[in-house]
């Protein structure tokens, strides 16, 4: 509790009366002071008790559907003052780290009675895509008498969500029209047969096959009558997945991966569902599926995926030191210290590992949604035999286990899996020359990378190697031209 | 809590410059300055101005400690007229003078704080004849010797020692309102 310019006038003013008292020898001039004294007291605790009692009910309003990223929206703020006390000072809503004000003011100088309202409102501009937290409003208060200032924070917060640009969602919206997903390949049992007559070749006639089917063109050339085969063009039920690892949300890059991996998830999807192929999303990380929405062809289905794809964690930024990705050694290190260090990681990575294994939930039984691998099951236990396609956005670092099971599940129960990955040195911020060792590093990665190809196309998987200039609509082109 | 009204913050200036007014020694000059500054206050009451108000208490204040003498407060007569006469109506129209400001039906008067305020005037004034009390019980040839300045510095020495202890309570006053529940709004 600070004095105000006031308070220190009337504490001056009593000290002048002691000084007055000692001064004319007459001790009501004392008496004053004591009077002045117990006045600036009353203040002081009639002041505390009404901090104390401060009962504010604060209401926050997003006047906007969609929050996007580097685009204002309006906040309105309600605060009801419960309390019989009036509350006198400026009224402060607290701005989020990564948001600017961008039009408007988030401070308002009032005197809020008892039982009344007091609303404003100003815009705000979120600078990244994530969860951003108001989280309160301070006020600057001053006592009824004008004597004590204070700074009260009334923390009641509101979570503001905001989306990646509003660009990437038009740019989706463009693409529905543009592109067509087709993916090559037999499919035994689509969920729903979009043309049945696809032509896909000849063979002899047998008895019982339909007259219209028989090519009679070509019965001069073999001497024979010849059958036209047609093959079902389905669609299929299609879950896409985003890894929201912590490797995945560095922003120590040009541009976080998983802020990619959303406008391609995004995009794909609109693309999928602009073709008929019931779409669903599903986001994990390193030990489960943070939220998961199945595939379905319904009217708002886009909208339910935008809500799942919100919930993705934001990135953060990483010193280069607690960068776990980092893999390259300093060359002058001894191989005493590489083997206590590796040593050292091992003893880590298997106490990281029995520490998740009772969330991992494998002793529960399969398929219980826990990890991608589970997620997958659970969706082809719940698939009718229907044949599916599973796309995962990773980047193959800290969820590289799960994908492979996963990959083994697909191929067992006959499904299809296209792994996109984001490869992560592609997503690293341009260096003039890199050093020798940092090559040798970066060759290092390649050759992870393609024995990870190689292990996830012998499963049977399809997959593609993407960087942060890469689009949807390349995806879909590759796809398409059964280049994954 | 008690809430008091426009009309009734002027009677009660009226009333505590009468009081004093009645205690002291009411010379000519001592009734134009409790005149001018009772007006002050009562039109910085009537116009919710402050300074006008302070000004007015300051003017009332030195009035009321000129028009008194008081030489010491360890009989009971002088104790009455220091505590009716001065310290009661100075420390309302303090009060009534700061919340000048404060609109019309709204002067809150909270009673804890008023109660413990008066108290310790009362205590910061009484301190005199205890330690009179005190002193001749322990030292009974001390006690016909307590000066003026003596008795001042008692009651400025409790005054200090009270506002101390009063002011270190509010120390550390924190947000009563702890993080509720934080909506999420999309």
């Amino acid at each position: 509790m600070r004095t105000s310019t006031l308070g220190a006038v009337l504490l001056s003013l009593a000290i002048a009366f002691a000084f007055a008292g000692v001064l004319f020898s007459n001790l009501a001039w004392t008496i004053v002071t004591v009077a002045l004294v117990s006045a600036f007291i009353y203040g002081q605790r009639q002041f505390a008790d009404e901090i104390r009692g401060t009962s504010l009910r604060i209401e926050r309003q997003i006047l906007k559907d969609i929050v996007f990223t580097q685009e204002p929206f309006d906040v309105k703020v309600e605060v009801l003052n419960i309390n019989p006390m009036t509350v006198r000072g400026e009224f402060e809503d607290v701005i989020p780290n990564d948001c600017t004000l961008f039009s408007g003011s988030n401070r308002i100088a009032h005197e809020l009675p008892p039982r009344s309202l007091l609303a404003f409102s100003y815009v705000l501009m979120p600078q990244k895509r994530g969860s951003h937290l108001i989280p309160g409003m301070r006020i600057e208060r001053v006592d009824s008498f004008g004597l004590f200032a204070e700074d009260q924070t009334i923390e009641q917060g509101t979570v503001v969500r905001a989306h990646t640009a509003r660009e990437s969602y038009d740019i989706a919206h463009k693409m529905a029209g543009r592109e067509h997903f087709e993916f090559s390949g037999a499919v035994t049992n689509p969920a729903v047969a979009l043309r049945q007559l696809e032509f896909d070749g000849i063979r002899d006639y047998v008895p019982g096959d339909r007259v219209r089917d028989i090519h009679w063109k070509v019965y001069p050339k073999f001497g024979k009558l010849m059958t036209k085969t047609y093959k079902r063009e389905g669609s299929l039920n299609t879950t896409i997945f985003v890894d929201c690892g912590r490797s995945m949300r560095f922003r120590s890059y040009g541009i976080a991966k998983i802020d990619h991996a959303l406008d391609l998830s995004m995009q794909l999807s609109r693309v999928l569902l602009s073709s008929y192929h019931a779409t669903g999303v599903g986001i994990f990380d390193e030990v489960r599926v943070l939220d998961k929405i199945d595939p379905s062809l319904a009217r708002h289905q886009f909208e339910n995926i935008v809500r799942v794809l919100k919930a993705v964690p934001s990135s953060f930024p990483a010193s280069e030191e607690t960068a776990p990705i980092r893999t390259e050694m300093a060359p002058e290190r001894n191989r005493s210290e590489d083997a206590s260090l590796n040593m050292r990681s091992a003893n880590e990575r298997e106490a990281f590992l029995s520490a998740i294994a009772t969330l991992r939930g494998t002793d529960h039984g399969a398929g219980l949604g826990v990890g991608l691998e589970g997620a997958v099951k659970e969706s082809v236990s719940k698939g009718k035999k229907q044949q599916q396609l599973f796309i995962v956005i990773t980047d193959l670092i800290s969820s590289r286990d799960s994908i492979v099971e996963a990959a083994r599940t697909t191929k067992l129960t006959g499904n299809r899996l296209i792994v996109i990955h984001t490869y992560d040195d592609w997503y690293r911020r341009d260096t003039p020359l890199p050093e020798i060792p940092e090559i040798e590093r970066m060759y290092d990665t390649l050759g992870t990378s393609l024995k990870m190809e190689a292990s996830l196309r012998a499963l049977g998987s399809s997959y593609i190697r993407v960087g942060p200039a890469d689009n949807a609509s390349r995806i879909v082109r590759a796809i398409r031209r059964g280049q994954a | 809590m008690m809430i008091l009204s426009r009309g009734t913050r002027m009677t009660l200036v009226l009333a505590a410059v009468a009081d004093i007014l009645v205690f002291s020694t009411a010379s000519p000059l001592t009734i134009f300055l409790a005149g001018i500054g009772s007006a002050m206050i009562a039109l910085g009451i009537n116009y919710s101005f402050k300074p006008s108000s302070f000004i007015g208490l300051s003017m009332l204040a030195v009035t009321a400690a000129l028009g008194m003498e008081i030489s010491s407060l360890t009989s009971i007569s002088t104790l009455v007229v220091a505590i009716v006469g001065l310290l009661l109506p100075v420390f309302f129209l303090a009060m009534l003078a700061l919340a000048s400001e404060e609109p019309e039906h709204r002067m809150p008067i909270m009673r804890r704080p008023l109660l413990l305020s008066l108290g310790f005037a009362m205590l910061c004034v009484w301190t005199v004849p205890i330690a009179s009390l005190l002193v001749s019980l322990f030292a009974p040839t001390l006690s016909v010797r307590l000066t003026l300045m003596t008795e001042a510095a008692v009651i400025l020495l409790a005054a200090i020692a009270g506002g101390i202890l009063l002011a270190y309570r509010t120390v550390g006053i924190s947000s009563p309102q702890a993080a509720m529940s934080v909506p999420e709004k999309d």
